[in-house]
């Protein structure tokens, strides 16, 4: 004869009776064999159903490398392919400085060939004249000296 | 799982989830008073089946 039925106890197993019934649950369970081994049971084959429902997560072995990673020696026609590279690259950029440096010639002390003042002197301003009246007097200067580009 | 019905497959899985059985009665549309009787019958099914198939860990 069954103290108490199995969804009671299923129910008890899975913590969904009230406080007052658990408690008398307890005291039963204490004391009656029986009960206590369907007990045992029910949490047994829960257990084994939940644990082929749920997925088993798997952790992957912890690989140790412990021969060191051997380089491979480059092939001939690799070092000579990095080699003429970098010829490449050096002349090119010979090239490039000294295109730059030839169209920039002669830079002393700041200066260069080509005209750098505009100068307008003004000895009356009238903006009410036409243009041709303007007494206005504009100078290239070729190679200014140091007063006059201060 | 194909042996058994719609509903104790949705309880079981749900139980496996760890609901609560006033959710797992929600989510079915089992009577929450019915939810224990049902899963206990399910799971007794369930152990059934397995024994018949033979399953390695019984």
């Amino acid at each position: 004869m069954k103290c108490i039925e199995n969804h009671i106890l299923q129910s008890y197993m899975d913590g969904e009776l009230s406080n007052s019934r658990k408690a008398n649950m307890d005291k039963h369970l204490a004391t009656c064999t029986s009960c206590a081994r369907r007990l045992e049971l029910l949490r047994k084959r829960s257990k084994l159903v939940k644990g082929l429902f749920r997925m088993e997560q798997v952790v992957p072995p912890v690989f140790e490398v412990n021969q060191p990673i051997e380089k491979h020696p480059m092939a001939t026609f690799q070092i000579k392919h990095i080699l003429l590279s970098r010829w490449m690259y050096a002349l090119t950029a010979a090239c490039i400085l000294g295109a730059v440096f030839l169209y920039k010639p002669s830079v002393c002390n700041g200066m260069s060939s080509q005209p750098l003042l505009i100068r307008q002197e003004l000895d009356e301003v009238d903006a009410n004249r036409p243009y041709e009246e303007q007494q206005t007097v504009i100078k290239l200067v070729t190679h200014p000296t140091k007063n006059e580009t201060n | 799982m194909n042996q058994l019905q719609p509903t104790e497959r949705a309880l079981l899985l749900l139980y496996c989830e760890d609901f609560s059985y006033k959710e797992i009665a929600e989510s079915t549309g089992i009577r929450f008073t019915s939810v224990g009787k049902t899963l206990a019958r399910t799971l007794a099914k369930m152990e059934k089946i397995l024994k018949q198939q033979d399953y390695e860990m019984y």
